[in-house]
């Protein structure tokens, strides 16, 4: 059973990496789908509006795990985390 | 995309592929099946590494194919992708693995972001600016959040720590 349930965690895992980013998106999608079509709002600004929550919802949870990371523990000196990505296979 | 911004900014540790590789290798070494029998690892471990890339073809194929009737030209269009794709990865795996990691899965999340929200927006009908050529103006999009969104979590980090009592 606890093989079954690891087994279930890891592919689980493999398509959900944030349960917080998931369901916002899953949500927001679901409210434009349901609502745009129907509102009468011009079908070119449901586009902005499919776009700008998608964008607001991955900044909001990039803040979340910051703080969630900062709270434990003292971040990574980012310049150097940064530098070392990019330059060192340049 | 939310991985490779935090990764970018920092707030994650880099990955070092050739290192989680050897270690992966390492680790299923002790695993080998008999010889003729079935290897279970090396079957769950190949599911494991394509399944989710796998199980976004098969939804874009019958996305795409089933909205407009086109399923097989859709379905052609993802053999013809497959094989691309193997040669590709043939051809340029060595000038590809230089590639920084971060950078590469920050690109495919701009790209899978931008043409996620451009499909749903098909899908429930909507007329796109410009048609087609509203992706790139997403791509374009995705990509300056992304580069906030790491500008932000890096500020964000650095007041934390300014802020954190000295030990």
């Amino acid at each position: 059973m606890k093989r079954l349930e690891a087994a279930a965690r890891e592919v689980l895992g493999l398509f959900i990496e944030d349960t917080f980013l998931a369901t916002a998106v899953l949500l927001w999608l679901a409210a434009c789908g349901l609502l745009v079509p129907r509102s009468g709002i011009d079908p070119r600004i449901g586009g902005v509006l499919i776009f700008a929550g998608c964008a607001a919802i991955l900044v909001w949870s990039t803040a979340k795990a910051v703080h969630k990371a900062t709270a434990h523990r003292p971040p990574a000196a980012p310049d150097r985390a940064l530098s070392s990505d990019w330059k060192g296979h340049q | 995309m939310r991985k490779a911004v935090l990764r970018a900014a920092g707030i994650l540790t880099l990955h070092d592929e050739a290192a989680i590789f050897a270690a992966a290798a390492r680790r299923l070494q002790g695993c080998e099946s008999r010889p003729g029998a079935l290897d279970t690892v090396a079957l769950l471990t190949s599911l494991k590494a394509v399944v989710v890339e796998g199980l976004e073809v098969v939804f874009i194929v019958i996305a795409l194919g089933a909205a407009r009737g086109n399923l097989l030209p859709a379905g052609l269009g993802a053999a013809a992708a497959l094989v691309l794709v193997v040669f590709l990865g043939l051809a340029i795996y060595r000038p590809l693995a230089r590639v920084p990691e971060n950078a590469m899965k920050f690109a495919v999340g701009v790209l899978l972001s931008a043409f996620g929200c451009f499909w749903f927006g098909e899908g429930i009908g909507l007329a796109w600016p410009a048609g087609d050529l509203a992706i790139p103006g997403l791509i374009l999009g995705f990509l300056v959040v992304g580069a906030l969104a790491v500008l932000q979590a890096r500020r964000q980090a650095t007041r934390a720590a300014a802020s954190a009592p000295a030990p």
